[in-house]
């Protein structure tokens, strides 16, 4: 029986690898040339052949109409890319299955087996249309099965292969093309548990080479007058080679130099062109360009160390080629004090990872094909984990064929030094027994079974492997997820600390009517966050039920089902069903979705600067540092977002997403601002009622009224002290309850509403009623009919749209 | 806290004591996950002081899940408790209906 | 024969003077607010026929025999002869004849409540297509006009064919609105009957401490007499009440032939687990809080839950949690805020409380002397019944623009709010006194608005009889109340 074959593979933005793992090593799949990485770059040429790697990376800047890469960003989108000379158009999904494709020949050059099964990598934040975007890429490179990791998880699991003894906890630290992630673990004898999980969708190896050409573009302007504008469309061609010049030499200057010189010859800019171009450049200077960068990741850092009340870090563990450069191991050294762990390669550990993950789930690259050998003896069902942090796991078994007449089973390492002992069958032909593994090592045990009369003989299977290594838990959610309702309150539906995946489902009743015609949505806020109030929660994601895909009229009150499921990559969907109707709805709007056009995003972005402008001016007056953290990250974020606005001006396909992405992570940090006023609020407004409570109550509630109204306070105060939100909220509820019951004992009390009333009549869905009504009411003011006034005001109410300030408040939420 | 809550006391799910280590609590989960793919009957249901409860794949992982989160695990600890014996379920009255002339077969 | 004719006649000329006095008709007692002189016809005029068949009864053929005492005593045929001899289509048509000019509205209602008693009975001529039938009944006539006819008898038929068909939770829920209707309008019959189904639907499910809350409300039956005493003894509450009381009970109650094993079962219950002594601190509060959920007797009293509650309070109070947590947070090497949880702790013990206490009644100890965590408990549920009460009450006033004529939801919905306030009186009744001061606007408009509105009459009587019970005294409101009551017989 050959070793089994786990193929792990990182699909990166600049880079791909490949790693196969057999029970005991790890192994990188090399190229055709020899190299550990692939680029992920494909080039279609006029014939219409594809090539893919070193070979195509090499056209990218002579050719960049026919060579694309770094698709990955625009996975699951609706982009193509357009090759001119074959005249055909690509989906990213198609250019990574190229790139798939050709790992595969890799590993079968290598190997001489071609893999059917393998784990691939996606980056922890990516959501679920780029999810299955990995995965129809992988069925279209002819994966018979494949299953998706998250990359700071892929990391963790190699890094913990290697170490000797794991404990403590440690952070990794990846820095990719494209995206950065930073995982913290906590690690105990093998066993991993990401306890927190953060990073910058927006920081990547490509920024640095932008920050360069930035300082590029004014040393350029300086010499030789010509401005070069990332917003030009004209100007595109110059700025890839200005991009493609700086990282040659940033990754020089990493490795060994400490100055280099960027040439570049007959630069064409616009209608213009400039020979040459010769530009020096120190490591100094690059450190300082790089510097903010830096910081910001290092920021992150910090941000996750304190969420989890860490203070001291026993390693970091950098993964992914822009974390070569001194400068960036020099400031983490400075900022965590903690030692890197040796032995590991960054641009490799994810796809080291992607294979180790296969071995825990047992995904065996071989089809299953192989395992059907022709083999005697009476069959077993065995269940045992393929890899296992314990020492001594169970294996669990069923014999198949009760024909058999078997009476035990036996299990026995063949290295000869352990001998399981003879577990009998239980009624049902179930048995169950504890291995002893050889530690950090792969062990093949023999499997023998006892027939009834008196033979032994090997079962089938004959042999199992177990590897003893690490394991590594899910990830949990990182917040409440709810739907907001109409009256400002949230539905919960997950925890936040639930193991994924998760999925549930709950009944909620419409607050309107919504008839066919009409030319209007119902909508179903899906909100994250730890308040009740669902203006303090952050929106993400809209379900919208169009007036026009209805089949007949909804009316209010209907029942409406909301089923909310959370993959294991953190990935949130949901379904509406209206059993009235038999109506289904699938489809979840977020925030900003398909506005992509950079006119309607600079809105955007001018309303977020609004919102910080008023949220910076609250942070300085009440000195909250943690808020003008926060907003100085924001700052940072949506300059970021400008310039990239003025690319995607330019044609930058690239930059538009990433600025539309960059827009939502603007938009939940100053979420997460105000919700950190929240609580503040929660309690000034607690307060504020307890005092218009006592007041009412204090002139005409009777005994039972006051008494209820302290405890109320007594029970406000513990729940501030330990924040619990639910417990204030429902305090609230009751102080307004006792409040109004004191108010309406006043028999001025109705006179007053009346006023209120009357001043707010062009508010009424029928005016001209509400009109007549608050004369009639009038009229039994002053005859001093008070039940006559109470009945009038009571239909006044009516007439208002009740919940409308409330409903404005929660999302616009058409449930309750 | 119902009945429901705290029978699904991850200790119980995985019928383990208030001091199992990390590893004992792993090395449960994972033979119960096995047990219950191959369908073995007796995973199917534990006992809790509330009464015979059924036990799937889902709620083993959210019992693992919840007890390798040290925060989780010392809240659940402090509900366990050694008091043993079932709740015994009090029996209705089986004649309730046909003393009042209402003879149908009951489907509830 | 003759006599079948005339008694045909007779019932026609009963029905129309029954008519003109308020909703129904005859084969009810009539109502309190028909003309006196109406009212004593009508009895004058029954009785009149009893004594005539008796003093005839040599003389008369068997058919005007029969005629006679039918026209004396309908009902008293039908609840004594048809429905326990299980004979339904005779039934049906019985009560159909008694009202021999009435197409729609109640009678027709009593006519399929009574068959459905009639099949039930012996349970041998439940013949599914009739079921549907007679349900489609039911529909047909709630479309047409006003609710005015309908009665209790309609509404518990309704429930019964819920029954019927599987759905108990809501048939319980309109059975508990028939139970509690006025019993100046309500046939008694279909009142009996609902609680005598709401007592066996819980006693079925061993829900026994429902049953002691059942028996303490609805018409005065002897069935509620003995059924109440009877679970009380099996829980164990109120002591032990004699073996002759509650024999004397059974005597009075109908169907002792089945309730005999009933009474035997609660005689059997000699005594009750004494509660043993739990060690201080932190397990023993648990133990107890375990063993009161074991309770072999099914549900704890008010002071058991108390004394819970204090054996909680001590634990919390005196630190002994937070010790443990810190120690707990060493030994698993951990980073946790005790404090949080036992902050969460707390607020499971508050949960466990409240699930405790939403099944128990108040008894003789004041609420003054309740730990704080109790109370706590209660505040919670309180919050949560009420919250629920609130949002309901509060759609009611949504969706006013269209009549739509749906008496089953709107019975529906009552009922439910009933059953709201029945818990809230229940078990919190020093809090249920703000149900009025809350939710009674918004009730007083909704029973305007199905009176004028959706012309349901009866339910909107309903609801201002409940109002008026749980209106106080000085309210001004109350005039306007009242006079709607009057207005909606």
């Amino acid at each position: 029986m050959e070793r089994p074959l786990y193929l792990g593979i990182d699909l990166g933005t600049t880079n791909s690898a490949a790693c196969v793992f057999d029970g005991e090593q790890l192994q990188s799949i090399r190229t055709a040339g020899g190299e550990t990485l692939t680029p992920s770059v494909v080039r279609i040429d006029a014939r219409g052949n594809v090539s893919v790697g070193a070979r195509a990376f090499r056209f990218l800047q002579k050719d960049p109409d026919n060579t694309r890469g770094e698709f990955k960003r625009l996975m699951g989108s609706k982009n193509r890319y357009r090759f001119s000379a074959a005249n055909l158009e690509r989906s990213p999904e198609e250019l990574g299955a190229e790139v798939l494709m050709s790992l595969q020949k890799d590993v079968e050059a290598q190997l001489g087996i071609r893999p059917q099964r393998a784990v691939v990598a996606v980056p922890a934040l990516f959501e679920l249309p780029q999810i299955k975007a990995t995965s129809e890429a992988a069925r279209l490179a002819g994966f018979e099965r494949i299953e998706t990791i998250q990359e700071p998880v892929a990391s963790a699991l190699a890094s913990g292969w290697s170490a000797d003894e794991s404990r403590g906890a440690w952070l990794v630290y990846d820095l990719g093309g494209g995206t950065f992630d930073a995982s913290l673990l906590e690690t105990q004898e093998g066993l991993l548990r990401i306890a927190g999980h953060d990073g910058d969708n927006f920081l990547g190896g490509r920024d640095f080479d932008l920050a360069v050409v930035d300082w590029l573009i004014a040393r350029v302007a300086e010499s030789s007058g010509i401005k070069i504008l990332r917003s030009e469309p004209a100007h595109a061609s110059a700025i890839a080679k200005l991009k493609v010049a700086a990282e040659e030499a940033k990754i020089e200057l990493s490795r060994t130099a400490n100055e280099t010189t960027i040439v570049i010859e007959a630069l064409r800019v616009g209608d213009r062109e400039i020979d040459l171009i010769e530009q020096p450049l120190t490591r100094a200077e690059l450190e300082t360009i790089s510097g903010p960068l830096i910081e910001r990741s290092v920021r992150v850092c910090e941000r996750l160390l304190r969420s989890q009340g860490v203070t001291q870090l026993d390693r970091i563990v950098l993964v992914g080629g822009p974390t070569m450069m001194p400068a960036l191991r020099r400031r983490l050294e400075q900022a965590f004090g903690a030692p890197f762990g040796s032995g590991l390669d960054p641009m490799l550990l994810v796809a080291q990872g992607a294979a180790l993950f296969a071995a825990t789930a047992g995904i065996d690259a071989r089809a299953a094909a192989q395992s059907a050998q022709v083999a005697k003896g009476p069959r077993l069902w065995l269940q045992y984990p393929a890899m296992t942090p314990d020492t001594s796991p169970f294996v669990v078994g069923r014999a198949l064929d009760a024909g058999d007449g078997i009476k035990a089973v036996r299990f026995s390492r063949d290295d000869g030094e352990w001998q399981g002992e003879w577990l009998p069958l239980d009624a049902e032909g179930s048995f169950a027994g504890m291995m002893a593994l050889k530690r950090r090592a792969s062990s093949t045990f023999n499997v023998e079974v006892t027939l009834a009369e008196g033979r032994t003989v090997a079962a089938n299977p004959a042999k199992i492997t177990l590897v003893h290594g690490v394991s590594i838990g899910e990830p949990p959610l990182a917040r409440t997820i709810g739907v907001a309702r109409a009256d400002d309150a949230v539905a919960v539906y997950f925890e936040r600390g639930s193991p994924l995946p998760i999925r549930k489902t709950f009944t909620h009743r419409t607050v309107e009517n919504v008839s066919p015609t009409a030319d209007y949505a119902l909508r179903v806020p899906i909100v994250q966050g730890d308040f009740p109030f669902a203006h303090l929660c952050r929106l993400v994601g809209v379900i919208e039920i169009a007036a026009s895909a209805l089949k007949s009229s909804l009316p209010a009150g209907s029942v409406i089902e909301l089923t909310l499921e959370v993959d294991r990559g953190g990935a949130l969907s949901a379904k509406a069903f209206l059993p009235a109707q038999d109506l289904v709805f699938e489809r979840v709007e977020q925030l900003l979705a398909p506005a992509t056009s950079p006119e309607k995003m600079s809105e955007l972005v001018a309303g977020l600067e609004q919102r910080a402008a008023v949220l910076r001016g609250k942070a300085f007056r009440e000195g909250a540092r943690r808020a003008v953290a926060a907003l100085a990250d924001f700052e940072v974020t949506i300059s970021s977002v400008r310039s990239d606005l003025d690319a995607a001006r330019g044609g930058d396909q690239d930059a538009a997403e990433k600025a539309r992405r960059a827009l939502i992570e603007c938009d939940g940090l100053l979420g997460d601002v105000e919700a950190a006023n929240a609580w503040p609020e929660l309690s000034a407004r607690v307060y504020e009622e307890h005092t218009f409570a006592s007041h009412w109550v204090g002139l005409y509630g009777n005994e039972q009224e006051k008494r209820a109204l302290s405890q109320c306070m007594d029970l406000v105060e513990r729940a501030l002290r330990s924040r619990s939100a639910s417990e204030i909220e429902r305090q609230l509820r009751s102080m307004v309850r006792i409040r109004l019951s004191a108010y309406f004992r006043d028999p001025q009390s109705w006179s007053r509403s009346l006023d209120h009333a009357a001043s707010e009549s062009e508010r009424a869905t029928d005016p001209v009623k509400a009109q007549s009504l608050v004369r009639q009411g009038r009229k039994a003011e002053q005859a001093g009919n008070r039940a006559e006034l109470e009945r009038i005001v009571r239909e006044l109410w009516q007439l208002y749209p009740v919940d409308q300030e409330e409903r404005g408040l929660s999302f616009n939420s058409g449930v309750r | 806290m119902n009945d429901e809550e705290l029978a699904n006391n991850p200790f119980l799910v995985l019928e383990l004591g208030a001091t199992a280590s990390r590893a004992e609590v792993e090395r449960a989960g994972q033979k119960l996950l096995a047990q219950l793919a191959i369908g073995v009957s007796a995973a199917k249901s534990y006992r809790t002081p509330v009464g015979v409860r059924e036990r799937d794949e889902s709620k083993v992982r959210i019992a693992l899940s919840a007890l390798r989160d040290p925060e989780q695990r010392a809240l659940y600890e402090l509900w366990l408790s050694d008091v043993d014996g079932d709740r015994q379920v009090v029996p209705g009255w089986s004649g309730a209906f046909p003393s009042i002339g209402w003879r149908a077969p009951c489907t509830e | 024969m003759y006599g079948i004719i005339a008694l045909v006649a007779v019932r026609a000329v009963v029905y129309a003077m029954g008519k003109r006095g308020g909703q129904g008709g005859g084969g009810g007692p009539p109502t309190e607010y028909k003309p006196f002189v109406v009212r004593f016809t009508g009895y004058a005029v029954r009785a009149a026929f009893l004594v005539l068949a008796w003093a005839l009864r040599r003389d008369l053929s068997i058919g005007w025999e029969i005629s006679f005492v039918v026209w004396g005593a309908p009902s008293l045929v039908l609840e004594l002869l048809l429905i326990p001899a299980g004979i339904p289509h005779l039934a049906y048509y019985f009560t159909r004849m008694m009202y021999p000019f009435a197409i729609f509205g109640e009678p027709r209602g009593r006519a399929v409540f009574n068959e459905l008693r009639a099949r039930l009975r012996w349970g041998w001529l439940l013949a599914p297509e009739r079921i549907v039938e007679l349900g489609r009944e039911l529909v047909v006539f709630n479309q047409f006009g006003s609710d005015r006819a309908i009665g209790a008898a309609t509404v518990a038929a309704r429930a019964q064919l819920d029954a019927l068909a599987g759905n108990h939770e809501h048939a319980r829920e309109l059975f508990s609105a028939v139970q509690a209707m006025d019993w100046r309008h309500a046939s008694r019959a279909a009142r009996v009957y609902s609680q005598a189904w709401l007592l066996a639907d819980a006693a079925h499910r061993g829900a026994f401490h429902e049953v002691v809350r059942l028996s303490l409300r609805g018409p005065y039956t002897g069935r509620r007499w003995f059924m109440g005493a009877a679970a009380r003894r099996i829980l164990g509450q109120s002591g032990l009440e004699q073996n002759w009381k509650l024999v004397g009970r059974w005597l009075f109650s109908p169907g002792k032939r089945q309730s005999f094993g009933f009474l035997r079962r609660a005689l059997a219950t000699t005594s009750w687990p004494a509660s043993s002594p739990i060690e201080p601190g932190l397990p023993g509060a648990k133990r107890l809080s375990f063993e009161l959920m074991q309770l072999p007797k099914g549900v704890p009293t008010r002071s058991d839950v108390a004394r819970l509650a204090r054996t909680w309070q001590t634990v919390l109070d005196s630190g002994e949690l937070n010790q443990s947590l810190s120690e707990r947070r060493q030994a698993l090497n951990a980073s946790f805020d005790v404090g949080a949880v036992a902050a969460r702790f707390e607020r499971q013990i508050v949960a466990l409380l409240g699930e405790l206490v939403a099944v128990t009644q108040p008894d003789s100890e004041p609420e003054e002397e309740y730990p704080l965590l109790l109370l706590a408990a209660m505040d919670r549920l309180h919050g949560d019944w009420f919250g629920e009460l609130e949002d309901l009450c509060n759609s009611l006033l949504h969706n006013k623009a269209h009549v739509t004529n749906d008496l089953d939801k709107h019975w529906r919905t009552w009922a439910r709010v009933r059953r709201l306030t029945g818990l809230l009186s229940d078990v919190l009744p020093e809090r249920a006194a703000w149900i009025f001061s809350s939710v009674g606007g918004q009730l007083l408009n909704h029973g305007a608005w199905l009176y004028n509105n959706e012309r349901a009459h009866t339910l909107a009587h309903e609801i201002f009889y409940y109002l008026l019970t749980i209106t106080p005294k000085d309210d001004m409101n109350r005039g306007t109340i009242v006079k709607n009551f009057r207005l909606s017989t």
